[in-house]
């Protein structure tokens, strides 16, 4: 049987989980700098529940990947990513639909969180390997199937807590399994929450449901239906510069909160990044036994909801962000010795004892926002677009923003499985979708005001006109939006495709091959609710162009049995991929211009090696090869040469990634195993890729080609080399413990693009000290962590009990940096100016379930 | 199987070992490199300017300087201009006619600067260097390197006397307990730079100025004394218009919140303990016992007479010294410099005194006093002033008093100018050793006195003195350059006895329009002491004088004296001066002895 746990896709994808951060990015505060910026990275809460599952050692046994297993157990702690793929480049699919995002093509794990109980029939496929519903990505597919008649009959209840992402968790499940009447049903419901998380300013709270049921019409056809959905709402915390962590002495500093009095006096804490989502999906299947050899399933969906998060945003008033790099004291200290006016001493030393001691400074003063507001007393003439209209109130000069992106998705999936013989099966599908996404953002908080003047605050305009360059839509001009109002942007982001593939898999004597190919044809465009001041007509308002994007895409394998225990295995893939949506348009927010030279991007890999699976023993050695090319990285900041906010676009990005990985589980006695997994991989740039600027609200390009120097440069953001060596001991009485100590290495920072420019050497000399600092790429420290897992299962009458405990980082160490990464800001003439950005690896953290089943 | 296996892991780590060097080096864009060409330090520069006014640094031939920024624009006080030093210690501005936006060089950065086509020389006094204005080919951009950031900069110490010196030009300079002569006003007016007068207790002074665009122009000047970190600039107008400016980085530069010197006349003064009258009395204070008369500052000096509208008036008025420890020391003397006239007894009238127990502000008659015993000498102009030295060996240890009395009557008031009073180790020049035949090795030590040699000062202002352990001249004084001839002679020494005789200067000389030809050395077997050497037969041995690039470094000169062998001679040096350049000699020591090689 077959049990591949959730656990082993969340593992390898989690550090993505939280890219609903990413629905943040290229807006939040002007300066987003990172579409994989964490916010509470480290423990995702279904990778954490997915590891208090019920059988460590089940899992191990049922997974047909040792190394994949062990690493995405306990190495994705640090955010290593297998093969350096992250989740864009691996499909996760339920019931036959993908669950990517068509957007962005990653998955997000918080649309189904809470229901890991339901989630467990999962098959992975590993990297190229061969799959039965899908032709995959390049890192795998995870396939996931709630058929009702598939759980077996069962309730069982479930409470958690935890000291990480959240505190508690609460779990029901009730499964029928077949009923006599044909009728199978699954229903699941979960709540997490906790007041407080890890970091101060951050909560959790989420609820769960599921309900699948599934009706036997006869022995060839079933129908089923699959409703689910997470609505879940958060605060998370966001890397910040170690400057902030040395004052504050503090490695989980959260810079998004702060204190706000209520209207009885008392004070609260109140987050200004808090993630709302709730995007509930619709499925219908229909099962289709053809008959002994051929299996046809087929899944149509609607997939609809909102997916949001809150950031503050302000206009004609200072930056309130607590961390904002004129806030800090450095700042003070930087104008002290640049000999400002008005900076002595003595006031850089009373700034920092206040930075540090007055948490109204180095958190978000809400009351300073609100008195702002209410001192803000401003009249629009003409306001909502019509003339004579004059409006006069309290113009907020700090709001709450919503952005959202709110999905309406369908489609059809439909899977044809064909035994033709004991040695050749063939799979095929077509899958077709159109998707739909509204983005925008509206008001969520005026924070005392009456209205915001919903212009674009960095273009030019004189007093008391606000220009046609200011209008964020000229169809609704001098826009007075109030709480719940879209303002800024709205447009919808339409993607739509059609993918075919076919696969074959031929087993003769020792040799178990396959072949498998797809064709995809995706179409996108794009279409502008708003018609911006600076883009006028058809260039931000309509249609965009359509991008169609014909691809394709082949991989084949084959594994070879040099005895029962013995195999060899190979596989190679290619494969062209379109360019996600906010790759292949300039500024979607703002205008419908596409990207210069837009093209599919191109994936190679290659791998193989050796396996052992003897009763005792399974191994696993391997050599992988990874070639893209044509890559796209789309980011938009402040860029501090220009002062203003750009788009930074680069198309042809060539990277390699190779390494080996080694896997092995032990068993040295009935009760001890031990187990290690390990890689020593690089995935590097190989070429030096063009970039073309483009100011945010300017249609000239700032730089057109100018060549990065990226050549040679790690692609950074995980450790490179890894490591994890563990002791299980399983009791004969239904009792488990096991002890891993990991280690973490050669992890370096994804390098400035911008620092390594023509540009940014044009006024430097060689032995220029600043040389370096822009061009080197920075190391963190290697790490080393110990997990501790146990287990213990027992059973009273007809119920089953289980109890699990996680703990890790048993030696509590808070200095190891989870994540680091060079600000896109920067000063060529001072780099010391706009240092890194770091977050820190939780202290120790436990995980505690108790389950009863019946 | 097993071998097999064995074969699989040694393929995995060859595979591994290999792609250890699969990455090579990181690309990186094309670096500009600074052809830095002949390498010059700031020292080198200065001493070229010793020999010329200006030389220009080739457009098309490469050189560069690396030095430390010591000042910078950046609260705009300093106009387009950064000043730099060297390892040694040389200093000089950095000029550029664009705005230092261009030299992305602060204070604190150690850098290597282009000097192609730029011009080195002196502006308005200044020494600087003027780099190629934007705009002008070949390379408009300045080329710079900083090869470190947020070096400790050591301000200088230094003293108000060593600047108007001009010891320290360009420098950044840390002057202690100083303050502001009137600090009721702000660093600058509001429309236009100005100039505000610092002052130490010692009565010297120079001027701060401030540019209306620094950013503390409009802050108000602070009230005490303290310590000044600046940097010394140089403004000339003219030949005879100069001014020792000295400008303030910005004001966490500034710490002067201490008692100034008129509140502080309490504190125990060590030695040596100087006080200049040129500007206030310092930490001097008068008392008047009797009469209306009183001293005043006049004539850049401390000025008491009794003699008002041709009527003589009776007075009794003292200037009384703060305390000063004469502690630490074997000897001790006093040194009065001072044009005294009109005296009918003028050691009964003036009298330099000195008391153990005296309280600062009370009448000193109440206290016990002893009366030095020192000559005082009626002057015959207004130009001549004389010092007297006596001994204060008999205080040594202890914490004394040391005042000047005045006395006059109805009858007759003399008038007494004091320049200066310095209390210092040492012995007073005892009169009449100078006459005597001087044997070899005949060694003289400047430190605390002239001991045999004599002065004689044949024109101009300035004369020789003690300072810095050194026999002293310079014809530069007040930012002004004056004309001067003075000599500095030997007792006569027996060389009849000697084959071979060398004498030795070591001297430190500075800032000669040509040091050599500035500096003479004579040799006469006719000349009589106290007399105008210009009267007199002097034969000139060529001597290789050289100027030294700071005022620590001593160098030696040797002259060959073997002509004079078997006669009784007097060695002279010479000092000669312009209204155009006047340079600084400070000589150590004299040393005339017989070559024992006996070449």
């Amino acid at each position: 049987m077959k049990r591949i746990l959730l656990l082993v896709a969340v593992s390898i994808l989690c550090v993505n989980a939280f890219s609903q951060e990413e629905v943040t990015v290229n807006d939040t505060l002007k300066e987003q700098e990172n579409t994989i910026m964490p916010a509470v990275v480290l423990f995702d809460t279904d990778f954490d529940e997915v590891n208090n599952t019920t059988d460590v050692s089940g899992f191990l046994q049922s997974s047909r990947d040792v190394f994949s297993s062990i690493a995405a157990y306990n190495l994705s702690n640090r955010r290593f990513r297998i093969r350096s793929f992250d989740s864009k480049y691996t499909d996760v699919m339920i019931n036959g639909i993908l669950m990517n995002d068509p957007e962005t093509g990653r998955p997000y794990y918080s649309n189904w969180g809470g229901l890991n109980d339901v989630m467990r029939l999962t098959t992975i496929t590993m990297n190229t390997g061969m799959a039965e519903v899908g032709f995959g990505g390049m890192g795998g597919l995870t396939a996931i199937s709630t058929r009702a008649s598939l759980y077996r009959k069962q309730v069982s209840v479930g409470y958690a807590n935890s000291n990480r992402s959240y505190n508690n968790r609460l779990m029901v499940t009730a499964s029928t399994g077949m009923m006599d009447d044909g009728w199978a049903f699954t229903v699941s419901a979960s709540r997490r929450w906790s007041l407080k998380g890890y970091q101060d300013g951050t909560w959790y709270d989420a609820y769960s449901y599921f309900l699948t049921g599934e009706k036997k019409i006869n022995d060839r056809h079933s129908l089923g239906f699959t409703i689910l959905g997470a609505p879940s709402s958060r605060a998370g915390g966001s890397p910040v510069v170690q400057e902030c962590y040395d004052l504050l002495d503090d490695n989980y500093y959260n810079p998004n909160w702060g204190w706000q009095t209520d209207t009885d006096g008392s004070r609260f804490k109140r987050a200004a990044r808090v993630s709302n989502y709730h995007q509930p999906m619709f499925q219908l299947q229909h099962y289709f036994k053809i008959n002994d050899k051929m299996q046809l399933n087929t899944t149509a969906y609607y997939w609809m909801g909102r997916s949001g998060s809150t950031s503050l945003e302000w206009n004609e008033g200072p930056d309130p962000r607590p961390d904002y790099y004129r806030n800090l004291p450095s700042y003070y200290l930087y104008k002290l010795e640049s000999g400002a006016d008005g900076y002595t001493w003595d006031g850089y030393e009373a700034y920092l004892n206040e930075w540090v001691n007055n948490s109204d400074l180095h958190q978000i003063n809400w009351d300073e926002l609100y008195a702002a507001n209410s001192r803000h007393l401003m009249t629009v003439h003409d306001a909502n677009g019509i003339t004579g209209n004059t409006v006069t109130g309290l113009a907020s000069k700090y709001i709450v923003e919503e952005r959202r992106q709110d999905k309406n998705m369908g489609g059809i999936a439909t899977s044809f499985k064909y035994d033709v013989n004991p040695r050749l099966h063939i799979n095929a599908g077509l899958m077709g979708n159109v998707s739909k996404t509204n983005y925008y953002k509206l008001i969520a908080d005026l924070l005392g005001g009456d209205y915001y003047l919903d212009i674009d605050k960095y273009a030019d305009g004189e007093t008391f006109i606000v220009s046609d360059a200011q209008q964020t839509n000229l169809r609704n001009k001098n826009h007075i939006a109030r709480k719940g109002d879209v303002f800024g942007y709205d447009y919808v982001a339409n993607v739509n495709k059609i993918n075919l593939w076919a696969q074959a898999n031929y087993i003769v004597s020792r040799f178990d091959a396959y072949l498998a190919a797809q064709g995809d044809f995706v179409n996108m465009y794009r279409k502008g609710n708003y018609e911006n001041g600076h883009f006028q007509g058809n260039l931000s308002y309509g249609d965009s162009e359509k991008l169609n994007f014909l691809t394709f895409g082949v991989k084949s394998g084959t594994h070879y049995a040099i005895d029962g225990r013995n195999y060899l295995f190979a596989n190679i893939a290619y494969r062209h991929q379109a360019p996600d949506f906010r790759s292949a348009f300039v500024s979607p927010k703002v205008r419908n211009t596409v990207v210069d030279n837009l093209t599919t991007e191109k994936l190679f890999t290659v791998d193989g090696g050796y396996e052992l699976r003897a009763p005792n023993v399974k191994a696993r050695v391997s050599y992988y090869l990874v070639n893209s090319s044509d890559m796209n990285w789309n980011r938009s900041f402040y860029y501090e040469e220009k002062g203003v906010f750009v788009n930074y676009l680069m198309n042809d990005i060539k990277k390699l990634a190779h390494g080996v990985e080694v896997g092995a589980d032990l068993k040295m006695t009935p009760t001890l195993t031990a187990q290690f997994a390990g890689s020593i991989g690089e995935e590097f740039y190989t070429n030096n890729p063009r970039v073309n600027v483009y100011e945010d609200n300017n249609a000239e390009p700032i730089y057109q080609n100018e060549k990065v120097y990226l050549k040679n440069y790690y692609v950074g953001e995980m450790p490179q080399t890894v490591g994890s060596l563990g002791l299980k001991y399983n009791a004969p009485k239904n009792w488990w413990i096991s002890l891993n100590g990991n280690y973490f290495g050669r992890y370096y920072m994804a390098v400035n693009p911008c620092n390594h420019t023509a540009s940014a050497m044009a006024g430097l000399y060689e032995g220029d000290a600043r040389i370096d600092q822009l061009l080197e790429q920075k190391k963190l420290d290697d790490a080393f962590t110990l997990d501790f897992y146990g287990g213990i299962s027992w059973h009273i009458k007809e119920y089953y009990f289980l109890l699990n405990v996680s703990i890790n980082n048993l030696l509590n160490k808070k200095d190891i940096t989870l994540y680091g990464y060079e600000q896109l800001r920067s000063d060529y003439a001072e780099p010391e100016r706009f240092p890194e950005k770091y977050s820190y690896l939780y202290g120790i953290n436990y995980f505690i379930s108790l389950t009863i089943r019946r | 199987m097993k071998k097999f296996r064995y074969i699989v892991m040694a393929v995995t780590a060859a595979v591994v070992l290999a792609f250890v060097s699969c990455k090579k080096d990181n690309e990186k864009p094309s670096i500009n490199v600074m052809d830095e060409g002949e390498k010059w330090s700031v020292s080198a520069i200065l001493d070229s300017l010793g020999k010329v006014e200006t030389f220009l640094f080739d457009e098309y031939e490469p050189a560069s300087v690396d030095a430390y920024v010591i000042g910078d624009e950046r609260t705009g006080n300093i106009y387009r201009t950064i000043y730099i030093r060297d390892e040694k210690g040389g200093c000089i501005a950095v000029y550029r006619n664009s705005g230092t936006e261009d030299f992305q060089a602060h204070a604190g950065d150690y850098i290597t600067l282009d000097l192609s086509g730029a011009v080195a020389g002196y502006y308005n006094g200044l020494p600087q260097i003027q780099l190629p204005a934007a705009g002008v080919e070949p390379d408009p951009n300045v080329r710079i390197i900083i090869r470190q950031r947020n070096v400790d900069i050591i301000p200088t110490p230094a003293t108000l006397k060593e600047v108007n010196e001009g010891k320290h030009l360009c420098d950044l300079v840390k002057l202690s307990d100083v303050q502001f002569s009137d600090p009721n006003h702000t660093y600058a007016e509001y429309e236009s730079s100005s100039d505000r007068g610092i002052e130490d207790c010692s009565g010297y002074s120079a001027v701060v100025r401030t540019s209306n665009y620094a950013t503390f122009a409009s802050d108000s000047l602070p009230k005490g004394k303290g310590d000044l970190v600046c940097v010394v600039s140089l403004y000339k107008k003219s030949e005879s218009n100069k001014t020792w400016q000295m400008l303030i980085r910005n004001t966490s530069d500034v710490n002067m919140n201490g008692p100034r010197c008129e509140d502080e006349g309490e504190t125990v003064k060590e030695l040596p303990y100087n006080q200049s009258f040129s500007t206030t009395f310092g930490t001097y204070k008068p008392y008047d016992c009797l009469g209306a008369q009183t001293w005043e500052i006049d004539y850049s000096t401390a000025k008491m007479t009794g003699y008002v509208d041709n009527t003589n008036y009776a007075n009794e008025d003292w200037l009384i010294s703060s305390q000063v420890a004469l502690t630490g020391v074997e000897n001790a003397k006093v040194c009065i410099n001072y044009i005294a006239r009109y005296f009918q007894n003028i050691n009964n009238d003036i009298s330099l005194m000195v008391s153990r127990d005296y309280v600062s502000g009370t009448d000193p008659k109440e206290y016990d006093w002893t009366k030095l015993d020192v000559e005082f000498v009626n002057g015959s102009d207004w130009n001549t002033f004389i010092t007297s030295e006596v001994s204060l060996n008999d205080f040594v240890g202890d914490t004394v008093v040391v005042a000047v009395r005045y006395l006059s009557t109805e009858v007759k008031a003399g008038t007494i100018e004091v320049k200066y009073i310095e209390i210092c180790e040492g012995e007073p020049a005892e009169p009449g050793t100078s006459d005597e035949l001087q044997e070899l090795p005949y060694e003289q030590d400047f430190s605390y006195s002239f001991g045999t040699y004599d002065t004689y000062d044949v024109f101009g202002d300035e004369y020789w003195t003690i300072d810095y352990h050194t026999a002293k001249m310079t014809g530069y004084v007040g930012n002004t350059n004056h004309a001067n001839d003075d000599w500095l002679l030997s007792s006569s020494v027996n060389l009849k006895d000697a084959a071979s005789v060398t004498a030795e200067i070591t001297y430190i000389g500075r800032y000669f329009a040509n040091i050599k030809n500035d500096m003479h050395i004579f040799v006469s077997d006719d000349y009589e002491r106290g007399k105008n050497p210009n009267d007199y037969t002097w034969t000139e041995i060529s001597g290789q004088w050289s100027e030294s690039s700071d005022w620590n470094t001593f160098k030696t000169l040797t002259v060959d004296l073997s002509a004079f062998a078997g006669k009784e001679v007097v060695f002279a040096v010479e000092y000669t001066s312009t209204d155009i350049k006047a340079g600084t000699i400070e000589i150590k020591s004299i040393v005339i002895k017989e070559n024992e090689t006996g070449k």
